[in-house]
């Protein structure tokens, strides 16, 4: 019982030494926290004594992150009552299963006190509480240990101080990065023990225990009544079944209304055409932009514009349904485009892969910019050479993982994902180059985009330092630079028995354990940023659990909307496996809020992106003030290597590491702006997202052309055709935001008709050098002379000549205008006139004419010029119309045909514009 | 010169090749025709190919009570058929008649005898759709026999 006390007192001790944020307690949980924190890192001091213990507590920590979010849960409004008894109940489980496993832990440690003195007299102070001085172990073996695994005061280079694991803070990142290897070293050591020690080495498998007892799986097991098999993700993220059933619905209804209005179709399908070619670009001569148009930027619309496809969805709700879908994918896409196009060309530009292949072996017609490589050719023709291929990878991982996001992914998750593949892409394959770095600087973008993910509940620099060397983007820079494990131990004098691995304990060389170690010496604390960046994100995740049901939003089959599941820790053989379910969990939960509130749960990823971004940038500046400059050994070697190929430094050699972080941190920049995006996501705002889309592509294409400094470089030229590509897009942008908008077919068939019949389409024509034919009427006030022949009444006319007195003019026609400085100039195609009936004749006491159904018809020509720039003009005009002089109203009665050759003061109302060329 | 002759080609493809209208056929605007007279001849054919050869026309045939006449209406020889009737009216100053008659071939042959008051003056009107026409026979003097008419197609 003393021993237990003393115990307690000495964990009181290192509580109120370390530093934490969260340490001064606002609550109960937090207070737990820390102290659980502490007892691992007693452990690992302890480290010779009893693995077992150290796995144990590793888990004990996991657990207690779950039951964080557990009590966050709780708290969540509006949560059902039996649901919030079930976790009420699960906490209180998992509360007492704690609490019994801390006592269990006192217990272990109070039994070694017991049974091996000798090694708590290790430590002199703890010693002295406990009472005893009497080692009994061998002191040539304690003293070879402590030679082998701690400096204890010595300078010897390369020797790893393992002692360093008495910080709370670094057991506590090894602990949770490389549990297998702090596993296999401490039990490399307490083989080496003699068998005194070996006697009170626990047998135990913790790991079977925690299964049978976890609170977590009764948790589980008590919600499993609400279990809702239909929770997961299918891709429609976002739109719920009563969306989806009313739009199909409403698309029925409307598709008889859109089989009647054929004919209108079909101009909108034309019309259709029409935008995907040009937005397309498939009058362009160049196929690289085709091809960059086609793969990242509108890949679906682009993929419809093929052989005029686009014109199918201009009739039928389901086609427009289709189409609907094709360009919302597409305006979800442009955000992830305009970043892959970022990192693409930031990977281009900065790779070393150029450097690194002599002069000779470079093909004589490389390529000069990322835009390049989306040419097929190119990519054959440098098949050998396969910067292109790797950069052509980054942008598909880039898109990738935002449009995960913008689908309501979690951030944390997509950033790990899309580093992971940045890692797997810039590490060098080549013969010869193995394990170099294409572009350093992208591997330090990749490397702080995965932190976010291992922030845990306390944002630590434990958090950090486990992040740093589990990430494998991190891993990467971090790793490869310290002595192994083995090379650490070799280089020491103790007896080579005491110095070997036993490899009974481990496959591999536990190189992260010693990396980790050495990290610790050269890394600050973490700044205050980092600690609010991680603390804002995991306040997000909260929020996401947080979200509310929106009333009157439930499915349609009258259940309410559900959490999911908690997660089943069967079968979680390390903590990792246990983070990983919980991070399965949270993301499984934050499928579920898209369902219930779209809008809240975007807000909470949003701010969980920009918190990974910012907690990512101020890694960086954390590295860049490292004391140990071999900190990013991985980096270093990388350049060292590439200057040697070349025989010259390089610019990673001569280039300060300040320089290098600090482009990495302007990429780190443009990431935290998807923020925006996902919000405008998250609120449906297809105009606001698009034009957020929009926005960074332009906003990537004028840094790409300040980048080539406005000199006529092919690169610079490519650009500038992005740039009009883009503004080809931006003039559409219009309809396709109408169309994803659109709440039902009737909704997007007017949009297209919307989009088809734009007022004020006669400034078109006006524009300097246009070309535009469109369906066009002129309405206005017209005199003429006229013609006529054929029976009027009992007149017979034989061409002779009449007056039309001013009377209304209202021709509908097709009219080709050529815009020029200051007017524009057309050629008009009457086709009938619905103002034909008030053409009046004056010299029979103003007898109108009597309708026949061929009054309307007033097939001609028109001359027009437009008065300035105004939608008025003059027209000088003939038209024909047959019959039109009739005495009577009449069927197939008798009248005289009449041309009538005037002039006319008309207002452009154009309809429909079939042609245009010009801005 | 190049004007002239086109000018020429057009209204020559158009049937005008004179500016005098006393002929149907080289009129711009051809307008019914009504006539009066003291019989109708068969060898007034309305079906002569040469229309000028028939010219209803309101003669000078100084009608009295009693006295038979013909009305003869005529229509251009282009129209085809057409859905209207004619309306006569004779008018004396002391007696009114009116008269619905249908074309036939376009052609509306009536015979008449002058009603009373005939000899004070006579005026038969013709209407049908946008044409309307008179032949007027003014009051008959002793030195006058027969006297009258305004010379053809009033209107």
């Amino acid at each position: 019982m003393k021993i237990r006390t003393l115990l307690t007192l000495v964990v009181l001790l290192y509580a109120s030494l370390i530093p934490d944020a969260h340490a001064a307690g606002e609550d109960d949980a937090a207070r737990d926290w820390a102290e659980k924190v502490n007892i691992v890192a007693q452990k690992l001091r302890r480290a010779c004594i009893a693995p077992e213990l150290l796995e144990k507590d590793a888990v004990e920590v996991r657990r207690h992150v779950i039951l964080n979010q557990l009590k966050a849960l709780l708290g969540t409004e509006g949560l059902e009552a039996a649901k919030r008894d079930a976790i009420a109940k699960a906490i209180k489980s998992n509360a007492k299963v704690h609490s019994a496993t801390s006592d269990e832990l006192d217990g272990l440690l109070e039994d070694l006190a017991l049974h091996a003195p000798s090694v708590v007299a290790y430590d002199a102070t703890l010693q002295a509480q406990l009472g005893t001085t009497s080692p009994l172990i061998d002191t040539n073996a304690r003293k070879s240990l402590c030679d082998a695994l701690c400096t204890r005061g010595g300078t010897a280079a390369g020797k790893l101080d393992f002692c360093a694991l008495e910080d709370p803070t670094l057991a506590t990142a090894a602990a949770l990065a490389d549990p297998d290897s702090l596993r296999a070293v401490l039990s490399h050591i307490e083989h080496q023990l003699d068998e005194e020690i070996a006697k009170v080495r626990l047998d135990v498998d913790p790991l079977e225990t925690l299964g049978d007892v976890s609170p977590l799986v009764d948790l589980s097991t008590a919600l499993g009544g609400a279990r809702n098999e239909d929770h997961g993700l299918s891709g429609m993220a976002g739109i719920s079944a009563t969306q989806i059933v009313a739009f199909l619905d409403t698309a029925a209804q409307a598709l008889a209304k859109v089989i009647i209005d054929r004919a209108k179709r079909e101009a909108i399908g034309w019309m259709l055409d029409t935008m995907a070619t040009e937005v397309c670009s498939h009058d362009s001569a160049d196929t690289w932009l085709r091809s960059e148009l086609a793969r990242h930027w509108l890949p679906s619309l682009c993929t419809l514009a093929t052989e005029e496809r686009a014109s199918h969805y201009g009739a039928g709700a389901a086609q427009l349904q289709a189409l609907r879908s094709a360009i919302e994918t597409d305006l979800e896409g442009m955000p992830g485009a305009a970043l892959g196009l970022l990192l693409g060309h930031f990977f281009f530009e900065t790779a070393l892969r150029p450097t690194l292949v002599t002069q000779s072996a470079r093909p004589s017609a490389a390529p000069t910019s990322v835009l390049q490589c989306n040419d097929h050719a190119t990519e054959v023709r440098y098949n050998d050479y396969d910067l292109c291929e790797d950069a052509v990878e980054v942008r598909r991982a880039t898109e990738a993982a935002t449009r995960s996001i913008m689908r309501g992914g979690d951030p944390r998750i997509a950033l790990d994902e899309l580093a992971t593949a940045l890692d797997r892409i810039n590490v060098a394959r080549g013969v010869g180059h193995e394990g170099l770095l294409e572009s350093p600087s992208l591997q330090v973008v990749a490397c702080a985009i995965s932190l976010g993910r291992y922030a845990g509940v306390e944002p630590d620099r434990a958090t950090v330092l486990a992040g740093l060397v589990e990430s494998p983007a991190c891993w990467t820079l971090t790793g490869q630079g310290y002595p192994s494990m083995t090379e650490a131990l070799a280089a020491t004098t103790a007896p080579s028995k005491v110095l070997a691995i036993d490899a009974r304990f481990t496959g591999k060389d536990p190189e992260q354990l010693t990396t980790l170690i050495g990290l610790h010496t050269g890394v600050d604390q973490p700044t205050q940023q980092i600690v609010r960046s991680a603390s804002d994100l995991a306040k997000a995740a909260s929020q996401l659990l947080g979200a509310t049901p929106i009333p009157g939003d439930d499915p349609p089959d009258g259940k309410a909307p559900t959490q999911p599941p908690l997660p089943s820790f069967d079968g979680a053989k390390s903590p990792t496996d246990v983070a990983q379910a919980a991070r399965s969990y949270l993301d499984a939960t934050l499928s579920a809020q898209l369902r219930i509130d779209r809008t809240k749960a975007f807000d909470a990823i949003a701010d969980m992106l920009e918190a990974s971004t910012s907690m990512g940038t101020a890694t960086v500046d954390l590295l860049e003030r490292a004391r140990a400059k071999e900190l990013l050994p991985g980096l270093r070697h990388a350049a060292l290597t590439a200057g040697t190929a070349l025989g010259s430094p390089t610019d990673v050699t001569t280039l300060a590491l300040a320089k290098l972080l600090s482009r990495a941190r302007a990429q780190l920049a443009h990431l935290g702006e998807l923020s925006e995006v996902v919000r405008a996501s998250g609120s449906a705002e297809w105009g606001r997202l698009a034009n957020q889309g929009l926005r960074m592509l332009s906003e990537v294409l004028a840094e790409l052309r300040a980048k080539h400094g406005g000199a006529a470089s092919t690169a610079t030229v490519e650009v500038e055709a992005l740039m009009c590509a883009l503004d080809r897009v931006g003039r559409h942008l219009g309809t396709l935001v109408a169309i994803a908008s659109a709440q039902s077919s009737d909704d997007m068939a007017k949009a297209l008709d919307d989009a088809a019949n734009p007022p004020g389409g006669w400034k078109r024509k006006l524009g300097h050098g246009n070309r535009t034919i469109s369906l066009t009427a002129h309405a206005g006030l017209m005199a003429a002379a006229e013609l006529r022949h054929g029976s009027y009444g009992v007149t017979f006319e034989r061409w002779g000549w009449h007056a039309q007195a001013p009377t209304l003019f209202l021709p509908f026609g097709v009219e080709a205008a050529f815009g020029l400085r200051h007017t524009a100039l057309a050629v008009f195609i009457p086709l009938i006139d619905p103002a034909a009936f008030l053409g009046y004749d004056v010299q029979r006491d103003g007898r109108l004419p009597g309708p026949n159904p061929l009054t309307v018809l007033s097939p001609g020509l028109g001359l027009r010029a437009a008065l300035g720039r105004t939608p008025f003009g003059v027209m000088l005009f003939g038209v024909f119309r047959p019959k039109y002089r009739a005495w009577e109203p009449t069927v197939n009665g008798p009248g005289a045909h009449a041309i009538q050759l005037g002039l006319a003061l008309t207002v452009d109302v154009t309809l429909f514009r079939l042609f245009s060329k010009g801005r | 010169m190049q004007r002239t002759m086109l000018a020429s080609l057009l209204f020559a493809s158009l049937g005008c090749t004179s500016d005098d209208e006393s002929c149907w056929h080289e009129q711009r605007i051809v307008e019914p025709r009504l006539g009066l007279a003291r019989s109708f001849a068969p060898d007034d054919d309305p079906d002569d190919p040469d229309a000028c050869a028939f010219e209803p026309t309101c003669e000078d045939l100084a009608l009295r009570p009693g006295d038979a006449f013909v009305v003869i209406h005529r229509l251009p020889p282009q129209l085809d058929e057409i859905p209207y009737s004619l309306e006569l009216t004779v008018t004396t100053p002391c007696h009114t008649v009116e008269i619905e008659a249908t074309h036939h071939d376009g052609l509306v042959v009536l015979p008449r005898t002058a009603p009373q008051c005939a000899e004070q003056g006579l005026v038969v009107t013709a209407e049908i759709a946008n044409s309307r026409l008179q032949c007027v026979q003014p009051a008959l003097t002793s030195e006058t026999s027969s006297q009258g008419g305004d010379g053809g197609s009033g209107g």
